[in-house]
């Protein structure tokens, strides 16, 4: 068995990593893989917005797998960054209007 | 030629005489049509069995296009209906990105290189967004979308508008999880100040009920993703960055946003949304990507002056 399975993101979703679904799917397929190791490929990835940057994420801390990632554009990689350095708003604020 | 606000053209459908005795539409008195008039007067045409309309002279053409029964040109996307509630699991996260796409390219046809500059990418922020927005929350069979470039002027017209549950919809299913607990985030006290909560935080994600469940026991709040962060941003985006407006009408709320202000006005009675349109406008120009980056880093309470709840 190969120690390593490499995977095109933009192949299995599409180029433009938008909808927040779609990340979620991409893990479920990323754990069908026997591998213990996965490369994800970002080349021909041209957006990635922020719900599915924040479920990429999310699935990335779940996974049982180790994760590399290559090729990730500039765009790709803060808003990635993005959602993991946000400030964490006062919760009870917002939902106090404040 | 000025173009009017998202707001004048959505009154066009709300001005609307709605139910003529012979069966037609009546759009002849509106010479100027964009999305923000033409999709709910499409959504109320096709929920009311309406299958005839009588368009103004200047707009006879280009509704043909708009509906397909003509060939289009480079600065229309005709109106497309897709059936959301036929395509699961992946697909539908394909089918979605492909609208993103498409919008995208006919808005920005030259964007191989010089895209930032055009606010490509707050654009595709906020389109995706929105498209997220009714994957995961409007519950919608049915989607609509139609783009207009408006070249002289420089203007891009984006609509998007579901037949989902609503805003409102959504949080009053939300309500009685709350009921007991000392906050319930999803009351509201008409359609309008629900608009207001969705740009302001107020999400319907299960890990927002979570951090809140937990903010109700005296947890400190972790999650970075609890909040509903894509709206707020969005319409930040908008307005801060690309220098445009948006319109959001929810049932019987609607929300105008520019960059000198905000609006929140009921929706007449007769002219209800059944479903959320997004309409966007903003005129292509200089791309601030440091700006751009520093508002869709933080969330920051979108100001109610203006308000008239």
């Amino acid at each position: 068995m190969m120690a390593k399975k490499e995977i095109y993101i933009s192949d299995v979703i599409h180029p433009n990593l938008g909808i927040k679904s779609g990340a979620k799917l991409f893990f479920d397929q990323v754990k069908t893989f026997p591998q213990k190791e996965i490369l994800i490929n970002f080349k021909g990835s041209e957006f990635m917005s922020r719900s599915f940057a924040q479920e990429y994420v999310k699935q990335k801390k779940l996974i049982n797998k180790k994760i590399i990632e290559i090729n990730k554009p500039d765009n790709i990689d803060f808003m990635i960054e993005a959602v993991q350095k946000s400030p964490a708003p006062n919760l009870l604020n917002i939902v106090n209007g404040i | 030629m000025s173009i009017p606000s998202l707001y004048h053209d959505y009154k066009k459908y709300e001005n609307l005489d709605k139910y003529s005795d012979d069966g037609f539409l009546d759009l002849s008195n509106i010479p100027f049509i964009g999305p923000a008039t033409l999709l709910p007067v499409y959504l109320f045409a096709r929920d009311n069995f309406i299958k005839q309309y009588r368009p103004h002279s200047n707009t006879k053409e280009h509704l043909d296009k708009i509906f397909g029964k003509t060939r289009g040109n480079d600065n229309l996307m005709p109106l497309i209906p897709v059936k959301l509630d036929s395509i699961h699991g992946i697909n539908r996260a394909v089918v979605l990105s492909s609208i993103a796409t498409k919008i995208r390219q006919m808005l920005f046809p030259d964007d191989e290189f010089g895209y930032l500059e055009y606010g490509d990418e707050g654009f595709k922020y906020i389109i995706d967004e929105i498209l997220t927005n009714i994957e995961q929350h409007s519950e919608a069979g049915r989607l609509f979308t139609y783009c207009q470039v408006y070249p002289r002027q420089g203007y891009i017209d984006v609509g998007i508008l579901d037949n989902g549950v609503t805003i409102p919809g959504k949080y009053e299913g939300c309500q009685p999880e709350f009921r007991d607990k000392n906050i319930n985030p999803y009351l509201f006290e008409n359609d309008k100040q629900a608009i207001f909560k969705a740009i302001n935080g107020i999400s319907t994600k299960d890990d927002f009920k979570t951090a809140l469940n937990g903010a109700d026991a005296g947890d400190e709040i972790d999650q970075i993703d609890s909040i509903g962060h894509g709206m707020n941003t969005s319409v930040r985006a908008i307005t801060d960055v690309l220098n445009g407006s948006m319109l959001i009408a929810s049932r019987g709320g609607l929300c105008h946003v520019t960059p000198r202000g905000k609006k929140f006005i009921p929706i007449k009675e007769d002219s209800i949304v059944r479903g959320t349109l997004i309409c966007i406008r903003y005129k292509k120009g200089e791309f601030d990507l440091e700006k751009y980056h520093d508002c869709i880093l933080q969330y920051r309470k979108i100001d109610d002056y203006n308000v008239v709840i």
